[in-house]
């Protein structure tokens, strides 16, 4: 890719074509050898050679957009597992391992996830608290030099709302945020009760540039949601889901789906106008290069943007 | 049932739909000093809340922070309310105990809490040992308190085998055939209780309760 496309924003980008995040970074660490109960972050420190080789492999893949090993980086999560003073250094090197992996013309995402706090009054943790723990980690990811910020798996719209203006407090670069949803009998709900539209129309009030869904749903599930995503915003949108689910055989973890079906579903949900693709869940550089693949041979005419 | 008491209890359902903690302990306040009869203050009042919440929530009509304040205020209401049962004779009616954790190497906490929540305010006693629980702790706090159950949660599949190793712990220790061991957490299922050797499989926080509840076979509901 030329030098000139490599400047080009994400958002221009998107209205030429499908654009494709990268899959699962957890899945592929635990399969090199993530012993259960680590924090993934903590390898950018003691594996580095490791982290750099799965952005690599969605690289080749053909992912567009690498995201760092950074969602559960935030000073509060870390606190769980005892790690808080080392939010810099473990962002800052997840910055510096997936700009190393990424060419000219491919994006790094600063990925942000949930500080798995509950919000008052179900949890003890306030607002004011959250934001800061998102604006602090924003800001080394920010000056270690991502090109966009992607927030994920956000199961409370307030939290996600306490990012969102943490990241915007440090930040304008492009913004991502999704919200994770469940499927229930009355429509798609965040385990908090929020619906898809409203909560969707908050967040770009309070400043995200792309908005979507990721986890929780496998494609199949994600492809009625998408279409609902698209009807509720004319912000760009990104979907992302998961590999189904899990299952246990023979004492080993296995996601049944396969990368054909998965990319099937993902092109469904591209033709219901996501702008944005990728994998959750499940989901490795095999999912991602398949999607690739079907998606480069689809006549792709951007929607909901004209 | 004379309708004040009747309008009483009304008002004690309403505060665990409202999720009102300060208005359940009132109620319970009030409900001692009017010596109206705990057992049904809790079980027609607070308990038919917390009953048709997740009721609600198992179909998808209210969600987890309506459930969580629900809960709560049923606890509160609770503890002010077993006071006077604590010094009755029917206070000798020992609540049947739960202990419960998070399996080792998993440190999920929404799922497992939830359960340990609905299942005290539901009338058990239950003894919560957090998350990332040592297969030799379960084993060890279960000799000790001698639980009629025991619930181990897991939401990954990668760890949710150390259950296994709490099942023979406790066979070890001679202590297997005098609990029923209860599994739970998205990977669960089923099929997985039965290989393990677990005795009951719960789908949800709500199912775990019904599920308890018809196993030690006194539903606490008067009906």
């Amino acid at each position: 890719m030329s030098s000139k496309e490599s400047k080009k924003s994400i958002l221009e980008l998107s209205r030429q074509r499908v654009v494709l995040f990268d899959g699962a970074m957890g899945t592929m660490l635990f399969s090199y050898g993530l012993p259960f109960g680590t924090p993934p972050e903590l390898w950018n420190l003691s594996h580095p050679e490791i982290i750099l080789k799965v952005h690599q492999e969605y690289i080749r893949a053909g992912a567009d957009i690498i995201q760092t090993n950074t969602f559960g980086a935030s000073s509060l999560k870390l606190k769980k597992s005892g790690n808080e003073k080392k939010m810099e250094k473990l962002n800052e090197a997840a910055v510096k391992l997936a700009r190393t992996a990424c060419p000219d013309g491919k994006y790094v995402a600063g990925n942000i996830g949930p500080t798995g706090e509950f919000l008052e009054p179900v949890g003890k943790a306030k607002y004011k608290q959250l934001k800061e723990a998102f604006s602090e980690q924003a800001e080394v990811l920010c000056s270690a030099g991502v090109d966009l910020f992607s927030i994920e798996t956000m199961f409370d719209l307030r939290e996600a709302l306490a990012a969102v203006e943490g990241v915007r407090q440090v930040s304008t670069l492009p913004l991502f945020v999704c919200l994770t949803f469940e499927k229930k009998t009355k429509g798609y709900f965040t385990l908090m009760g929020d619906e898809v539209s409203s909560s969707l129309k908050k967040l770009e009030q309070a400043g995200a540039d792309v908005v979507g869904a990721n986890c929780t749903l496998g494609s199949k599930d994600m492809v009625r949601l998408a279409s609902v995503i698209r009807k509720s915003t004319k912000l760009p949108i990104i979907v992302q889901p998961n590999a189904g689910m899990p299952k246990l055989v023979k004492g080993k973890t296995v996601y049944l789906q396969k990368p054909s079906s998965f990319a099937s579903d993902v092109l469904k949900i591209v033709k219901s106008g996501a702008n944005f693709v990728g994998g959750c869940c499940g989901t490795t550089p095999e999912f991602i290069k398949t999607i690739k693949k079907r998606i480069t041979a689809l006549e792709y005419k951007p929607s909901g943007l004209s | 049932m004379e309708k004040k008491l009747k309008g009483f209890l009304e008002k004690c359902y309403r505060a665990v739909l409202e999720g009102d903690k300060e208005k359940a302990e009132k109620l319970a306040t009030e409900a001692v000093k009017s010596n109206y009869d705990p057992y049904l203050v809790i079980e027609k009042g607070l308990v038919r809340g917390i009953e048709k919440l997740g009721k609600d929530w198992e179909q998808g009509t209210c969600f987890l922070p309506e459930l969580v304040l629900g809960a709560e205020a049923v606890k509160a209401g609770i503890s002010i309310l077993q006071e006077p049962i604590l010094k009755s004779k029917a206070g000798k009616r020992n609540l049947p105990r739960v202990i419960i954790g998070t399996i080792e190497g998993d440190i999920h906490d929404i799922g497992k809490t939830l359960v340990a929540t609905m299942l005290s305010a539901n009338g058990f006693e239950v003894i919560d040992l957090g998350v990332d629980v040592k297969s030799e702790n379960f084993v060890k706090m279960a000799k000790k308190y001698e639980p009629r159950f025991l619930c181990l949660s897991s939401l990954l599949t990668t760890t949710m085998q150390n259950e296994l190793r709490v099942i023979e712990g406790l066979r070890k220790a001679n202590l297997r055939k005098k609990l029923k061991i209860m599994v739970g957490g998205a990977p669960a299922s089923p099929s997985w209780a039965k290989e393990i050797g677990a005795d009951l499989y719960a789908e949800n926080a709500i199912e775990a309760v019904r599920i308890a509840q018809k196993e030690i076979g006194h539903e606490l509901k008067r009906k």
